[in-house]
């Protein structure tokens, strides 16, 4: 049931103080629409609000508000300046629409006056082009409406063009700060993935010389020495490389040996012989920075009287602890 | 060259309407921090205040041609909108979290020194004259205008927390704005 004009007025209060749901508010809007007095007394309630609202007091908002709301207002301004062309478009064809409608009616009276003595078929027909007009002019005016109110929504959704087109273009912003640090950490991955590729031409290098060195010196040391029947057992990393050359005329022996790490600082490598598996302490060496080494040493024993050879690692202030060249004690460099 | 701070409210927003952002600067550095202040008085909250604000004078700009000066002055509307949008964020709010007291005798307590952050900055003189204003109405008559204007309650749910019947809230609603009419224009014109 719909409340008396009386009942919405008693609500006038709690309209101005906003303590009304949406359906009483509704019902007070109404009934001010159509009554003045109604309106006057609501006015005045209004208004005692409001002064309450201005004298709350002043409180400064963050400086960046201003510039903010300018920005935002300047960016719809942009855009109606845009929607002007379509509205003066509009426009134009609005007026054009009445100036035809005014010279079409001007036109008809001069056809009926010609035709004033035409048979009453000719009215007839003539009549019915009048009304055929009336219907595309009535037609006309509606499209101009119709045109107004296209012309609004399209107002209405530029601006909301513009507003996300503002914020797009804020994101792109930061999008494109984004991409500077992406192709910066592009760049550094890329010139790493350069750099490891260099070193990795480098080691292949290295570790190319180095064979060549331990080939081009076991080639050397082939003409003045000779390879024992045995060689030593491979007790050495993945990469290394030992051979062992007895010289062919002297009490001498060689082992060239490669792709084994330089022993942690206190450590060294020692050379074992082995007869009946007795070790027999023969030299100590170490490696270079390449992981090269080139050993000669003294035989006591033509190398054909061992059966075998072992490498240790051992700290530099113990003797040399023959035992550890024993199967059960040996070592596995990693 | 305009110089916009010597034109009247009216003739800034004709300005607006012709999407002038000067004029609209203009009208936000004249009524800016007192939209701001109002709805950090009721919000308590500094961010939720600036986005009520940034509301408030957006609606200015796109709206302001719906303005009557016939039906009121131009402040009138003004602070009607401001007061409106904070209190849909107040109910937002308290939708959210709860953040009263149940104890609505807790509400109203206007001699509270509980000044937070944003109302530290309040010019204290002029909310003193809207404090005098509100003491000078009889308590429940204060408390119908505490509860619906600064903490957003409709009649309805005031009746059903204070125990009046509605028709008791309306009254008392009315009286108080009609003593509180006498009392602002007391302030405002120094009378006794």
């Amino acid at each position: 049931m719909m409340p008396r004009d009386d009942e919405i007025i008693a609500d006038f209060p709690a309209y101005a103080l906003g303590a009304l749901d949406e359906d009483e508010q509704q019902a007070v809007e109404e009934l001010v629409a159509r009554d003045v007095d109604a309106a006057d007394e609501l006015s005045e309630l209004l208004e005692t609000v409001a002064d309450m609202s201005a004298r709350i007091g002043e409180v400064a908002p963050p400086e960046s508000l201003r510039q903010e709301l300018v920005s935002i207002a300047s960016a719809e301004t942009s855009v109606a300046k845009h929607t002007t062309t379509y509205s003066s478009l509009v426009e134009h064809l609005e007026n054009r629409i009445a100036i035809e409608e005014v010279e079409y009616e001007r036109d008809l009276r001069t056809i009926w006056d010609r035709l004033g003595s035409v048979v009453t078929a000719g009215r007839l027909a003539f009549a019915t082009s009048v009304a055929s007009f009336a219907i595309v002019g009535i037609m006309a005016v509606q499209l101009g409406a119709d045109n107004v109110e296209l012309n609004r929504k399209v107002s209405d959704m530029e601006r909301e063009v513009a507003a996300a087109y503002a914020h797009s273009e804020a994101m792109v912003v930061d999008m494109s700060s984004n991409e500077q640090l992406l192709t910066h950490a592009h760049e550094r991955i890329s010139k790493h993935d350069q750099e490891i590729v260099k070193m990795n031409e480098i080691n292949d290098a290295l570790r190319t010389s180095m064979n060549d060195q331990i080939s081009l010196t076991y080639a050397t040391l082939r003409n003045e020495y000779q390879s024992p029947a045995w060689q030593p057992e491979a007790a050495l990393s993945g990469d290394g490389y030992a051979y062992l050359l007895e010289h062919q005329q002297k009490p001498i022996g060689a082992l060239v040996i490669g792709g084994v790490d330089q022993a942690p600082a206190g450590e060294e490598y020692r050379l074992y012989f082995i007869d009946k598996d007795e070790p027999t302490y023969i030299a100590s060496f170490d490696m270079n920075e390449a992981g090269y080494s080139t050993v000669l040493f003294e035989l006591e024993l033509p190398l054909s009287l061992y059966n075998g050879a072992h490498i240790t690692r051992e700290r530099i202030i113990d003797a040399p602890d023959p035992s550890l060249a024993l199967p059960e004690n040996r070592f596995t460099p990693q | 060259m305009i110089n916009y701070q010597e034109l009247t409210d009216q003739e800034l927003l004709t300005e607006i309407s012709e999407e002038n952002t000067d004029a609209f600067a203009a009208l936000y550095d004249r009524y800016g921090r007192r939209v701001f202040g109002l709805a950090a008085r009721i919000l308590n909250d500094a961010v939720k205040s600036e986005e009520v604000t940034q509301d408030v004078f957006m609606r200015v700009w796109r709206r302001g041609h719906t303005y009557m000066p016939d039906k009121g002055k131009f402040t009138t509307w003004l602070f009607r909108i401001a007061h409106n949008r904070t209190i849909d964020e107040l109910r937002k709010l308290r939708r959210d979290k709860s953040r009263y007291s149940d104890d609505i005798t807790e509400r109203y307590d206007l001699e509270s020194d509980d000044i937070s952050p944003p109302e530290a900055a309040v010019a204290n003189s002029e909310y003193e004259q809207v404090r005098l204003a509100l003491k000078v109405l009889p308590e429940p008559q204060r408390q119908v205008v505490y509860l619906s204007y600064f903490e957003g309650m409709t009649q309805t749910q005031i009746a059903d927390a204070t125990g009046q019947p509605l028709g008791t809230v309306k009254t008392r609603m009315r009286l108080a704005l009609k003593k509180l009419r006498v009392a602002l224009d007391k302030e405002i014109y120094g009378d006794d």
